[in-house]
């Protein structure tokens, strides 16, 4: 089974089309297109076929090596991609054969040497379907949107059917069949699609909870029962434009409004942005003055994730991302990101693009409703202005209460806050901005819980600040005076305690840095390399393989005949009776060299309809034969009644196929 | 316990996989490729487009099974026109002449030979042993993977592809060639045809079968080797019937005797007859036939079949340009009894004996060479002897010595493994030198080949 | 020459074939083989299973033209004697007198020609190659239509003595007769009820016209890339794989005077391509000596010979 021409040369432009990498994707498809025009091939032995099988074993597992360094967790869509490439030497050699065609006996020959296995036949196989498949695959990895993809991917697999169609059945009949095909294909992977899509949007969902930086549901520690658990790894490191030393920044995640269960949950869906000139430039607001600029490194483990930034982000640049979405909480996700994930940030300070208040900011759960009013009785909040409520309550929390990371739970309370507020009077952040935010909410000033990190320790190693995973934060966000601001309520003695573990990690921080380090030349610099250079060094060693062999004298180019076998001689008279031959072999009836004339018709006359037609060609063949074997030939008058007789049967010989 | 499992599970992947080739076409083996690899690979959707090739691969694979279930309805007979003999490593070529009886043209269709059964029994598996089976690894002696491999080769002597008919006009009879390259000697049982009518897109395969019982033989590999220099005592002597041949008048006449009642008047002696006015009858020579034997050890003990093979590729390979005008052939090998062919001089043809050695089969019960005795007994008829041997053992050496002493050329071959180990096991007596060659299996045509 | 002449040919060929299809049925091709050895002075081998009719046809023929007709049934005993002849001595005059064996006639029966020693068959070959037969010095000329139709066994029976490949060459064709249709069979057996038709079968040509038909064979014209197109038929015979030794320049003329008997059988006075092919297997394909190898590969000389007409192209 052969590829037909222009084939192979058009599925590997598609390929270099879609994977970009076009330029490439033109000189392998010029290639192995001039295989055909080419006047010698050469000869290969099944150990020169393995020999290229190995150079292509040597690309795969140089791209497996880069994969897996680079990028591991997409490493198996990086090796489809270049797939292609990897098996470029060996269609090539096989285009370029004699035969057209691999002995399978050369993907053995290093396994069985030793035994010399002569019970496997060699079989002459073809790869050069089995290399298209490759190259639809690797096409695929491009995931690029729209029809396009199928339509073509669908004119690919046609053309092929094409050729192994069977012969039985009638044009329209097979036509009809792929037509069927192609409707249920688009069916079906509409169908695929839109079920995948469901599902994962219900495995989210269920999973949401465990995300931490879910953007819909903050699963707060309020409820458990213990001591906190906060861990020293190093998630963030920033630097600010304006950094002033020693003092603390304020970094948010996500924003929350409804309080449930010791829950918090957001209900603001998210907004596609739309990238700028740049691909890795997004605008999320619009551009103010002044404004300032920090610029971050994340680690992610996953592929999406919702950005860590300061309060009025305007723009967010430098980043790679294939996708950005925002909410009214100014919560930034971003979609198909690398594992260390750098961006930009300009951003203007303050909360003014956050949504204004809905109801939903204002309501306290009923289970709290308790706690919370005798709170606000005790400090008689509802008689006082907004701006001296939020000094109160302040003040009411840092007098009144401590910070500890005990979890003490709910105890002989209602719920845990209950006790928070009326037995224990400590706790950490999350209980101070719940507490916060609906005492905030019954007196009637309209809160959101916050959730994000504090970057205050500034590190020696890299100039700049990290954030750990323990400087996770919450607190509230009070509108007030037509805006919203943040009201942090927690003791700031928080910060201390963080300072005092500092210097037990300082081995696990170093380390930490190293790997910083590496991760950014492998993301940045890296990568760009590999992409500009790294190709550009295989080509050569394929190259120089090449050269090798054939110096060595194994391959043998053998000088394709200009000729075909079936050749027919050229004949010296020049009887009109050989027209009659061409007009036949027109209509579909070939003569073979070795044919004479005689046992030719004898072959194909049953598709003469006509008796009379048969016996005239009979009887012109005689003269035909007299006049070229005899040694007397024909006379002029005989000559031109056979010029005629030929001329007249010429019109009416019209041979129908039964 | 275990080893039925395998047994089990390789017949079990036999069957698979020849159900595989009859109804799946090589396009639709791509399909199926396709459609795993893009099912594995894109699984996660949203990441690739690879669900579309899926989709797309599943449909055409609906479609095709779809239509192949319309019936496959066809009559024909079909007859295979073999040739008398084929020979292992030599391409044969033979025809197929298939008659449609049905009122309609068939077209498209493919033509697969099938052939009987060709699955060891379990016991078979169990004890013979692939040749170099010791060079594998552990894994795959444990296994017996390629044991069972082996063992079906053999048994199906030859791989036939597929053939794609042309079209069958109704009624009328086609010949299509075929051509395949046996592997092994023996007898090959045709057992029958399967038609297989692809669908519309060439994917699935509809089949109908038409039982077709056939023998055929396939002779041992030939080789070009050189005819040993065998000098016989009879060399001075006038030849009879072997000079005649190439001359023309012989010195056959031996005397003349008195006439007797009886004698043919056509031996009279018409010039003694003229001298002397009697009767006078000439009197001929007895023709005395030059007598060859080639001996074949069939007594393998070493379990390995490949130099059993050797041996019989051998001594094939000597009797086919024997010239059987000149002299009488005796081919001696031991299987239950010993077994003796002669042929030569009008009694016979050489072809039979390649019939013979394509089916003989290494002697089971006994293990040690023990033709001495037989052969004492018409040493006085032997003029010349090929032996080969598949060892060197006692038996082989008393054979040695008796040729030795009653002075017959003698040439003998011993195949052996290792050259070296063998060479260093004989070769303690000088003088045998001479007349004896070790032959590694692999190493024939360079040790005994025509220069 | 003029056409009349051919159709004279034409015509005196139709009259044997009718003739003699009285006595055999169901044989056209055979015997219009045999009638163009005859016509072309050439010998014919005729291998078959026993009762064919083989002695039947060469009767026939004989019969047909009124000729001398002998028959040798070779048997392993034969002597060259008993084919050529025998001096055997008078008393009564006091001379060796020659007595002419059976070879001097004008057409001879070899029967069963491999079942004689080799020394036997090679004196009816050297004959039969001389025209001339020599014995105790003497040299006797055979008669000027001598025409040999020599029938063997396959050769798988035993008892047998194949025919080296040099006397096989001698044989102009060698044909296979084999067995008639149903229908042939039917009417042979309705046909022999009573008697066989043979003996009741009369002359229907003179020895006379059979020598002007072989001067006419000699004359009928051959086109040159014809000539050319026999030479590399024979030519490739040599050269193809499998065959030890093809056939010899003997081969070349055996066709050509053949394919010339089959042109003036057809009425026309040049061969063309039809008649080379019709007859090359039957003139080559015996003088071809196949590997060892090969012959146990199922290849015969025949499908050779068809392989090498089917690789050369035709002049039309």
């Amino acid at each position: 089974m052969k590829a037909p021409r222009l084939f192979l040369g058009a599925i590997v432009l598609f390929w270099g089309w879609q994977v970009q990498t076009i330029w490439i994707a033109i000189a392998l498809a010029l290639i192995l297109e001039s295989s055909h025009m080419v006047k010698s091939k050469f000869v290969f032995k099944p150990s020169d076929f393995n020999k290229f099988f190995d150079v292509c074993m040597v690309f795969f597992a140089g791209i497996i090596v880069i994969s897996l360094t680079l990028e591991p967790e997409k490493a198996i869509l990086i090796i489809l991609k270049w797939l292609p490439l990897v098996f470029f030497p060996l269609i090539t050699a096989q285009e370029f054969s004699v035969n057209g065609t691999i002995d399978s006996r050369a993907f053995f020959i290093v396994q069985r040497k030793r035994l010399k296995a002569d019970i496997y036949d060699s079989k002459e196989i073809d790869i050069s379907f089995l290399y298209s498949l490759f190259c639809i695959l690797s096409s695929a990895t491009a995931n690029s949107k729209g029809p396009l993809f199928f339509v073509i991917v669908v004119l690919f697999f046609v053309w092929g059917l094409w050729q192994v169609r069977s012969r039985r059945v009638s044009f329209f009949l097979w036509m009809f069949c792929i037509f069927i095909t192609i409707l249920l294909g688009y069916v079906g992977h509409n169908a695929i699609r839109l079920t995948r899509i469901k599902i994962n949007q219900w495995m989210m969902e269920y999973y949401a909870g465990y995300y931490a930086d879910n953007p819909f549901k903050n699963f707060t520690a309020l409820g458990e029962i213990g001591r906190l658990k906060l861990s020293d790894k190093i998630i963030l490191r920033v630097w600010f434009q304006d950094y002033i030393e020693d003092k603390t920044y304020r970094l948010h995640t996500s924003s929350y409004t409804g309080f449930s269960k010791s829950n918090w949950f957001s209900g603001y869906g998210f907004k596609s942005v739309e990238n700028g000139h740049d691909k890795t430039f997004w605008q999320i607001n619009p551009l103010v003055n002044p404004r300032k600029k920090m610029t971050a490194y994340f680690r992610s483990s996953r592929e999406n994730a919702v950005l860590t930034l300061p309060s009025g982000v305007l723009t967010i640049s430098e980043i790679k991302a294939l996708a950005l979405k925002k909410n009214a909480m100014q919560s930034v996700r971003v979609e198909k990101i690398p594992s260390l994930i750098k961006y930009v940030v300009s951003y203007t300070g303050n909360l003014s693009y956050d949504a204004p208040p809905s109801d939903m900011d204002l309501q306290v759960p009923g289970n709290e409703l308790p706690g919370i009013e005798k709170i606000i009785e005790e400090l008689s909040l509802d008689k006082i202005s907004d701006q001296e409520i939020l000094n109160t309550i302040r003040n009411y929390f840092l007098t009144e209460y401590t910070y500890s990371l005990d979890l003490k739970g709910k105890q002989d309370q209602a719920t845990p806050l209950q006790n928070f507020l009326n037995s224990t009077k400590s706790g950490h952040c999350e209980f101070f901005a719940t507490a916060t935010t609906l005492l905030l909410r019954k007196a009637k000033i309209p809160a959101r819980y916050a959730t994000g990190y504090m970057a205050h320790e500034y590190s020696l190693l890299g100039n700049h600040l990290i954030v750990r995973q323990r400087d996770a934060h919450a607190w509230s966000k009070a509108f007030i005076n037509g805006q919203w601001i943040n009201f942090d309520t927690t003791p700031p003695q928080f910060l201390e305690m963080d300072n005092q573990k500092v210097e037990t990690s300082i081995i696990s921080d170093f380390f930490s840095f190293l790997g910083f380090k590496l991760s950014q030349l492998r993301h940045e610099t890296g990568a760009k390399l590999m992409n500009q250079y790294g190709l550009w060094l295989i080509l050569p060693l394929g190259l120089t393989l090449f050269l090798r062999l054939r110096r060595s004298n194994r391959i043998k180019r053998i000088k394709l005949s200009g000729k075909s076998i079936d050749d027919t001689k050229q004949n010296p008279n020049d009887s009109p009776f050989y027209l009659i031959e061409t007009k036949i072999v027109q209509q579909g009836f070939p003569r073979h060299s070795y044919e004479t004339y005689s046992s030719w018709f004898a072959r194909i006359m049953h598709h003469f309809d006509n008796e009379n037609l048969n016996n005239e060609l009979q009887i012109l063949l005689q003269v035909h034969n007299r006049y070229c074997f005899s040694s007397s030939g024909l006379k002029k008058v005989e000559k031109i009644k056979f010029n005629s007789d030929i001329k007249n049967i010429l019109e009416r010989l019209i041979i129908a196929r039964i | 316990m275990l080893y039925r499992f395998f047994y089990k599970s390789y017949s079990l992947f036999y069957v698979l996989r020849h159900w595989r080739k009859r109804h799946f076409t090589p396009a639709g083996g791509m399909i199926i490729t396709a459609v795993i690899l893009s099912g594995i690979l894109g699984f996660n959707i949203l990441k690739t487009n690879l669900y579309q090739v899926l989709a797309f691969g599943l449909s055409i694979m609906l479609v095709s099974f779809v239509y192949s279930l319309f019936r496959f309805r066809l009559k024909v007979t079909i007859n295979r026109i073999l040739p008398e003999y084929a020979t292992v490593g030599n391409k044969s070529v033979y025809e197929i002449e298939i008659k449609n009886l049905s009122s309609n043209t068939q077209k498209g269709l493919i033509l697969y030979e099938e052939i009987q059964d060709p699955r060891p029994p379990l016991k078979f598996l169990l004890s013979k042993k692939e040749p170099f089976e010791h060079l594998r690894n552990a894994w795959d002696r444990k296994t017996l993977y390629f044991r069972w491999l082996w063992l079906t080769e053999k048994n199906r002597k030859a791989r036939f592809s597929p053939i794609k008919l042309p079209a069958l006009p109704a009624g009328e009879t086609i010949r299509v060639a075929a051509k395949f390259v046996p592997r092994f000697r023996g007898y090959i049982n045709f057992s029958g045809f399967t038609f297989a009518r692809p669908d519309a897109l060439g994917i699935f395969n509809r089949v109908h079968q038409v039982k077709k019982k056939q023998k055929m033989l396939f002779l041992p590999k030939q080789y070009k080797l050189k005819t040993p220099q065998l000098v016989s005592t009879r060399q001075y002597h006038p030849g009879g019937i072997c000079l005649a041949s190439s001359i023309g008048n012989s010195d056959e006449f031996m005397s003349l005797r008195n006439y007797r009642p009886g004698d043919p008047l056509r031996n009279v002696h018409w010039r003694s007859f003229a001298k002397t006015q009697e009767l006078v009858i000439k009197e001929f020579e007895d023709e005395y036939f030059v007598r060859h034997i080639i001996i074949l050890d069939t007594f393998l003990n070493s379990g390995n079949e490949k130099l059993f093979e050797s041996a019989v590729s051998i001594a094939s390979s000597y009797i086919t340009p024997l010239k059987t005008h000149e002299a009488i052939f005796d081919l001696m090998f031991a299987g239950n009894n010993v077994n003796s062919f002669f042929w030569g001089r009008g009694l016979g043809h050489s072809k039979k004996m390649l019939e013979i050695l394509a089916c003989v089969e290494p002697c089971e019960n006994k293990k040690v060479f023990d033709l001495g005795p037989t052969l004492e007994a018409d040493l006085k008829k032997i003029s010349s002897a090929i032996c080969i041997f598949l060892g060197w053992d006692e038996g082989h050496k008393k054979v040695y010595q008796l040729f030795k002493k009653a002075l017959v050329p003698i040439s003998i071959i011993v195949l052996a493994e290792n050259k070296l180990l063998m060479e260093e096991k004989i070769f303690q007596d000088k003088a045998a030198m001479a007349h004896i060659k070790v032959v590694q299996s692999d190493q024939i045509l360079e040790m005994l080949g025509k220069g | 020459m003029d056409e009349l002449n051919y159709q004279w040919g034409h015509g005196i060929f139709k009259r044997l074939a009718a003739n003699m299809e009285i006595v055999i049925k169901g044989q056209k091709e055979c015997i219009r083989y045999i009638l163009a050895g005859l016509a072309s002075s050439g010998h014919i081998l005729l291998e078959d299973n026993p009762g064919t009719g083989k002695t039947t046809l060469a009767k026939a023929l004989a019969k047909s033209i009124d000729v001398d007709f002998k028959r040798i049934q070779f048997t392993p005993d034969l002597l060259p004697s008993d084919i050529l002849g025998v001096s055997i001595f008078d008393p009564s005059q006091k001379l060796f007198k020659f007595h002419n064996g059976p070879v001097f006639t004008n057409i001879l029966l070899a029967d069963e020609i491999n079942r004689a020693s080799p020394r036997t068959q090679s004196a009816l070959l050297e004959s039969m190659a001389e025209g001339q037969v020599s014995i105790d010095g003497t040299i006797l000329n055979l008669e000027k239509m001598f025409f040999v139709i020599a029938t063997q066994n396959p050769v798988e029976s035993s008892g047998t003595y194949p025919l080296p490949e040099a006397q096989m060459d001698r044989f102009a064709m060698q044909l296979k007769l084999g067995y008639v249709a149903r229908e042939q069979e039917v009417a042979i057996l309705s046909e022999q009820q009573e008697k066989h038709p043979i003996h009741t079968l009369s002359p229907c040509v003179t020895l006379k016209e059979i020598l002007d038909l072989r001067f006419m064979v000699n004359q009928v014209f051959i086109a040159k890339e014809l000539k050319l197109y026999m030479v590399d038929i024979v030519n490739k015979t040599r050269e193809q794989i499998g065959i030890s030794l093809g056939a010899s320049p003997r081969a070349t003329i055996a066709l050509m005077k053949t394919a010339q008997a089959l042109a003036v059988f057809d009425n026309q006075s040049f061969i063309t391509s039809d008649h080379i092919q019709e007859i090359a297997v039957s003139v080559i394909a015996h003088r071809l000596v196949l590997d060892p190898q090969s012959s146990f590969s199922g290849v015969t000389p025949k499908s050779v010979v068809e392989d090498i007409l089917r690789s050369i192209p035709v002049p039309v």
